[in-house]
């Protein structure tokens, strides 16, 4: 085994680890939509949640690992020197703890009114804040390993961060919408931030078409137009499952509205990893 | 720019990672242990001061919470170590952090069968003692584990700097 080393400064120097960090940020997503899911699942349907109840062992292993792979990816920002995905993913892996400690205090206290609302707003306060981080490191790590690192601040990429935050004010909401002393207010602002992320999603689509047709009409990026409208399609339902909701659904229409939300969430990650242009024909 | 070739001993494992990044990883290998000590202190006082008599604890005492939060930071730092391990060629690291992760994982069920049996030696079951020693034991191995994966990481940083990458800073 021999080690080569130069005079200047490129001993064990990274070379390409970008894509790696986008692999590790694509499991985070997961394991963000996955832990929002079962956590929906578990204040609706599941009643005087314990330690040993099966949904809180499954909701604690999917949050633990969303939390451990933020750290990761964190981490690896900085190793990477990646400032801005590596400061957002420590401020958002502190959050999470802080919702973990709130879970655990909830599972001392179930009954509690006060304590079941502050674990849904800090627990959610996690999941809407890893919404736009998750993205923005999504696109930052695919741009660095593509070399075109420019597109996680383009005008698309911003317009997809905007949604994200848009979305996570949504479920922010929705969480306010369990305590009886906030109902009316919080069912405004969730009806208000669902409406605009529905905007939101719909400028994401123009703007993947315009931009990817700036340099000629032949450059489109048909993944991300595709991801989009599949985006707004799951906010329009998510939207529409919540109208039903209020005139006389029951809960399981919540746990649907969710599960359709996080979908909205999944395709706005591809969107904003997917390439911003595709040449479709080839130059004369 | 001048090359230089060395030799290294077979075994010798330094990655890709570089020499800051190694720094970096090390600083955390240390914070680990740090949080060893204090999730040790804190086990400790829960089993000595808290559940030796007919007392117990449960989930959300407050040293408890404390206790689980430290074990969570652990974790995750574990989790961490083994993840740069596996990106950046350093097989040895990642495998000795990969058996600490699962040893913790081990000792959490233990703590959770501790917890949910009971919480107390005195008036709880048997399941509930097999969860103490479970906690104990897997978090003897997490340590030792950690500390060999820290070995490495330390032994390669001596070696970077040993053939002239202390200079350059990277």
């Amino acid at each position: 085994m021999s080690l080569t080393v130069g005079q200047a400064k490129d001993t064990g120097r990274i070379s390409s680890g970008a894509m790696k960090l986008a692999y590790l940020v694509g499991l985070q997503g997961a394991f963000l939509a996955a832990s929002y899911l079962v956590g929906i699942w578990l204040t609706t349907e599941v009643q005087g949640a314990a330690v040993t109840t099966p949904e809180v062992i499954e909701h604690g292993i999917v949050s633990a690992g969303f939390a451990v792979l933020t750290g990761a990816v964190g981490f690896v920002a900085v190793l990477q020197h990646r400032r801005g995905v590596a400061l957002a993913n420590l401020v958002l892996f502190a959050v999470t703890l802080v919702g973990g400690t709130a879970g655990f205090f909830f599972l001392a206290n179930n009954s509690d009114p006060t304590v079941i609302s502050i674990t849904n707003l800090t627990m959610m306060s996690a999941i809407g804040f890893g919404m736009p981080v998750t993205a923005y490191s999504l696109a930052a790590s695919i741009g660095a390993a593509r070399g075109t690192e420019k597109e996680s601040m383009s005008g698309v990429s911003l317009m997809i961060y905007m949604a994200l935050v848009s979305l996570a004010l949504t479920v922010v909401a929705g969480a306010l919408t369990l305590s009886a002393a906030f109902y009316m207010e919080a069912v405004v602002i969730h009806v208000g931030f669902a409406a605009l992320t529905v905007s939101l999603t719909l400028g994401v689509l123009i703007l993947s078409v315009l931009e990817g047709g700036e340099n000629s009409p032949m450059t489109w990026a048909p993944q991300r137009i595709v991801f989009a409208l599949l985006s707004l399609a799951a906010i329009s339902i998510a939207g529409a499952d919540g109208v039903i909701t209020i005139y006389g659904g029951g809960v399981s229409y919540v746990v649907v509205m969710a599960e359709v939300g996080v979908l909205a969430y999944v395709f706005l990650m591809f969107v904003s990893g997917a390439p911003a242009g595709m040449r479709l024909r080839g130059r004369a | 720019m001048v090359m230089r070739t060395f030799t290294l001993p077979k075994g010798e494992e330094l990655g890709t990672l570089g020499l800051k990044g190694l720094r970096m990883t090390l600083s955390l290998c240390y914070a680990n242990f740090l949080l060893y000590l204090v999730l040790y202190i804190t086990g400790m006082y829960i089993n000595i001061y808290i559940t030796s008599g007919v007392s117990t604890i449960g989930i959300g005492d407050l040293l408890n919470i404390f206790h689980m939060l430290i074990a969570t930071l652990n974790f995750a730092i574990c989790f961490i170590v083994m993840t740069v391990g596996f990106l950046y060629g350093m097989r040895r690291v990642a495998f000795f952090s990969l058996g600490a992760v699962v040893s913790i994982i081990v000792a959490t069920l233990g703590g959770l069968l501790f917890l949910s049996s009971g919480g107390g030696r005195e008036t709880s079951s048997s399941a509930t003692l097999a969860g103490g020693w479970i906690m104990s034991a897997l978090f003897m191995l997490a340590l030792f584990l950690s500390y060999y994966a820290t070995l490495k990481v330390m032994r390669a940083v001596r070696v970077i700097e040993a053939v002239g990458g202390a200079s350059s800073g990277e």
